[in-house]
Order: structure tokens, then sequence, then C-alpha cells
């Protein structure tokens, strides 16, 4: 028997809304320790690892380990059913091949229940390795979303160079270029809006714009997000999903095309 | 290699109980036969064995007495099935087995191991993966081995060495011989389409039997591992360049040859993986996945990085 119920049932819609747009479908892990799920988007560039702990619920069990393979868009209406302030319960059998959603209204007047099929999905998880990264930027997250969607409109990738000045993002294409520089900001008084880069050495990277602006999705979730760079290795976007885990998105770099 | 056309007797092993497991088989009738005179309990068994031209697993039929042995070839075309009696078998392949020299068996084992030192056949033909090896011990062919192979010290220990020189020339033979069954049955190897009327001037005899004979290369080849097929090829005295302009030729024109079997033109699209399974790589149509317009797009804003993989090992 597995149940895990959350009080808000918007948390669950902004998880799901923040891989939706990569994943068509993932399977969940369920354990005693929480939810995880990992899964690379169709053209296997990016990686999406989700973590959601058992103490963040409301109220979780798990006897045995499960997975669940869930059809996203299929979940997504189910959840469309829930009004944001529903109590959320999550609910299957141990070897079910469905798995149940109950909402509940704040008082108890409406209880609703869907029922959703399960998929049998073989995915393989990777293991990721732990990383010292060069440089670790820790910005608000809707800042970051505003970069990544105003450079889009400029080129297909963006160029994120990190030094001790500061983080630079450019992108270039047909109608012209875009820098966007931000400095560090050590704002004690609002916290929430500085910049802090914790830099080891100098990192210059390019990545797919259509991808950055997918890992945006997850802004809702959380006010700050991180990147992590290193030479060669894919960049991590991270958002902390409050009081519940995190959302960790894998990218791997462009090649660069002047690399002889 | 000829092959000896003999009128093919229909056996049908068919099991109405256990339908899956049943072949339709076509054989030549002596192998059945031969069980008669044979007093042993043994009955014709389809082993597998390493294939000589891959490595891999192959399967071939000995006869009763293991004194022969013939090799399986199937034949599939897509939608197809048989009429057994009252039932319907869905599986419509066609197996067909040929007489095969068990020396181009032996040949990759003497290659291998008997380069530098004589070693006795009963033990060169030892092979934990495929114990069936041994039974060609009794195989008559094997008399002949000195053709590709010296033996070396008591008759008894029946030890042999592998000689390249004897084995091309052994080589050469057989390629000779499949070129002359390929031109008696007029099979047409050349470039471009004619007419099976056809008749040609003998000013073109010259270069045809060069042509003959590459074709014939290429069908011994199917038994040889890559190098010594290469070897064979200078020993004929062929270039390699034209060869390969041959094979293609010979697989676009193939529906003109008329009397080419079957199982050969398979053989000749498929890779060498697994000569034998002829019709699982032709019949697989991969259906590329349908993408949505979300999914193209993003696969074009993928190129250029590779792939999360590469950076995260399987777990």
């Amino acid at each position: 028997m597995f149940e895990a119920r959350l009080v808000s049932s918007s948390t669950l819609k902004k998880v799901l809304d923040a891989i939706k747009d990569l994943l068509n479908e993932a399977s969940f892990d369920c354990s005693d320790t929480g939810i995880q799920l990992q899964a690379m988007d169709s053209s296997h560039v990016s990686l999406v690892s989700l973590s959601l702990r058992s103490d963040g619920f409301d109220k979780y069990r798990c006897d045995r380990n499960l997975t669940m393979g869930m059809n996203l868009a299929s979940m997504t209406k189910i959840l469309k059913c829930a009004n944001n302030d529903d109590i959320v319960t999550i609910k299957a059998q141990d070897d079910a091949d469905s798995v149940t959603f109950v909402f509940e209204s704040k008082k108890q007047e409406k209880i609703s229940d869907y029922e959703m099929k399960l998929m049998n999905l073989d995915q393989e998880h990777l293991g990721i390795p732990e990383t010292d990264f060069s440089c670790i930027i820790h910005m608000p997250s809707g800042e970051f979303a505003r970069i990544c969607r105003d450079l889009s409109q400029f080129g297909e990738s963006v160029i994120i160079s990190c030094t001790k000045e500061g983080v630079r993002f450019s992108s270039s294409g047909d109608i012209g270029s875009a820098n966007i520089k931000l400095a560090q900001t050590n704002n004690i008084d609002k916290e929430e809006e500085s910049v802090s880069i914790d830099l080891q050495e100098p990192v210059t990277l390019t990545f797919a714009c259509q991808y950055l602006n997918s890992f945006t999705k997850a802004t809702p979730l959380s006010s700050r997000v991180s990147l992590s760079m290193s030479a060669n290795v894919p960049l991590v976007v991270e958002y902390d999903i409050p009081d519940l885990g995190h959302i960790r998105y894998y990218l791997a770099p462009k090649i660069e095309e002047d690399e002889n | 290699m000829p092959r000896v056309k003999a009128e093919p007797k229909k056996c049908i092993k068919s099991n109405l109980q256990q339908p899956p497991n049943s072949w339709v088989f076509v054989l030549k009738g002596e192998t059945l036969e031969q069980s008669e005179q044979y007093t042993g309990t043994g009955t014709p068994d389809i082993v597998n064995l390493r294939h000589p031209n891959t490595g891999e697993a192959a399967v071939f039929l000995f006869s009763s007495a293991n004194n022969s042995v013939q090799e399986i070839l199937s034949f599939a075309e897509g939608k197809r099935s048989w009429f057994i009696e009252e039932s319907v078998k869905s599986d419509g392949k066609m197996h067909l087995s040929t007489p095969i020299d068990p020396i181009f068996l032996v040949l990759p084992y003497l290659r291998k191991h008997c380069n530098s030192q004589a070693i006795p056949l009963d033990q060169l033909l030892r092979d934990d993966e495929f114990p069936q090896m041994e039974r060609l011990l009794k195989c008559s062919g094997l008399k002949y081995l000195t053709m590709v192979a010296d033996r070396k010290g008591d008759e008894e220990i029946n030890a042999y060495k592998y000689n390249e020189e004897k084995t091309l020339a052994w080589l050469q033979k057989k390629t000779e011989r499949v070129a002359e069954i390929l031109k008696q049955k007029k099979i047409h190897v050349l470039n471009g389409a004619a007419s099976a009327t056809f008749v040609e001037s003998s000013r073109n005899e010259n270069v045809n039997n060069d042509a003959y004979l590459k074709h014939a290369h290429g069908i011994v080849s199917e038994y040889l591992m890559e190098d010594l097929s290469d070897k064979l090829l200078k020993h004929l005295n062929l270039s390699e360049d034209t060869t390969n302009t041959i094979l293609k030729r010979k697989s676009a024109g193939s529906l003109i040859q008329p009397e080419a079997k079957v199982p050969k033109l398979d053989e000749e699209r498929t890779p060498p993986s697994n000569v034998l399974d002829l019709s699982k790589p032709t019949l697989k149509s991969v259906k590329p996945p349908i993408q949505t317009s979300k999914e193209k797009s993003r696969s074009k804003a993928a190129t250029g990085s590779k792939s999360i993989t590469h950076f995260f090992k399987k777990s």
C-alpha cells in the first residue's frame, strides 16, 4: 500500500508543470524515504531529477518500494480537476496497475477521486557522479526565467560565462546579439533578490535556449535557482521545493564549434 | 562449391499439438534414407556449429551416421503461412538444407590454433561453446583435410598443421568449380539487366570469365573469414575494388538473376552477422516514433550537444 498526502494540491500542480514540458511520461519511484523521479527528455540531452522527501508530506506511507509509470498529460488532466487549496492524496496498491488521486476540499464537503491507469516504462537509471563545480550561481528564479526568455528571441543557444566580476549571458542570431551581465550583489536586506557567485575558476559554456526555457517552468516552485557549471560537464539547474525536496535539471553543453 | 540439384523430397515435420515447434523443411531424400543402411540409433540431427564466416552460432544438419553435414538456410518473406493438413502454420519460413564441405567448418579452427604447431584433430575440434563440433570427426569429407593442412607425425594421432599455400590452391579450385557451375547454368553475374534469352557473342568470354570468377569468389567467401577471403582474391589475381562494384551490382540487379537461389540473394543483402538467420534483418522495418512538433523543435535544439548518457553512467 502506498499513500501520500499533501495539504496543498498546488505544489503538486507546480511540480507537474515543471516536468511535463520536457517529459511525456515518467516513472515515479516510491520508497519509504520519499518519491524520486529520474528521466531524460526524448532527445536524451537533458535529464530531470525530482526528489520529494517523505517528511515533506502531510502523511506518507509506503510499505513496499513501488514504481509508477505515469503519462504526464493524463496526470495533468486529472490535476486540473483539483482546486489549488484542495488536499490531495495519492494512493496505490502494492502491485497495482492504477493509481488513485483523491482531492478533498478544505471544509471536507467535497471529496473526489480519480483513478488513472499506470504504464510500464522501462527506464534506465543513470548514476550521477558527485561533481565539484567550478562555479555555482545563486540567483532569483524569476530573473533567470526572464533572461532565458529574452535571450531566446535572439538565438538558439546561450553562452553562459562566469568570471569573478559576474556572470554574463549572451546570445546572437540573425537580428543581432544580446548580452546580459549580472554582477554579484550581496544585499543582506533583500536576500531573495541577491545574486551570489561561488567561483573556483572561470567557466564559459554554451547551452540550447529551448531547454533552459523548459527548465524555467519550475520557477513557481521556488524564488531561488542555482546554476552549477564546470567545463565539459552538464549544467545543473536546481530549484528547491520548500519543505518538500528539490528538482534538478541536467543539460549537456553544446560542443564548441571552434574547438579543434 | 557445386550445388548439386536433386529432386527435392518434401518432408514436413509437423506436430499438431505443438505447432510453434514445427518447421517446414525441404531436404534431399537421400539424407533421410541413409538412416536405413545405418544400424545405429541416430536420426538426422540439427545442431548449432560455429559458422566459418561469422564465427557465430549457425544451424547445421548432421546425417544420421554423422558422415555428412549440411548447412540449413531459411527463407522467409513477410506475409506467408503454410497450410499443413487441416491447420495453418503462421510461421511462413521455409528451411532448405544443402551439403557443405566440412573442411570449411574446420578451417577457422585450423587457422586459429594450428599455425605454428600441429594439433590432433580430435583435440582441435573440441569447442566448449559448440560441443557438437566433435561430430565432424566422423564426416567422410575430412579425409581430404590434407588439401588444406599437413599431417604431422603418426597417422594414428591424426595431427595437422595449417598450410596456407595448400589452402589457397584448394580454395582456388573450389572457386573455379563454382564459376563453372555458374557458367553452365547461365547465371547472370554482370552489371545491368539482360534478357534470359540473350546470347552473348564469344568475344566477351574473357571478360565474362573474370566476372564469373568474382561472383564465385563472393559465394565461396561466405564460408571464409574475411582475411582469408581477401587472400584468396589476391591469389586469384582479381582486384578488390571491382569486386565491390560487382557485389553492388549484384544486389541491385538481383531480381534479374533467374536461377540464383533465393536464400543466396538474401544473404548478399544482409550483413554477415548471422548468415543463416536470413529472415530477421529483412523483415525488420523500424518505424520511427511519431514526433510532435514540440519534440521536433526540441531535437533540433539538441543538435550540437552530446547525449546526457555520455556524462552519466548507467547504473
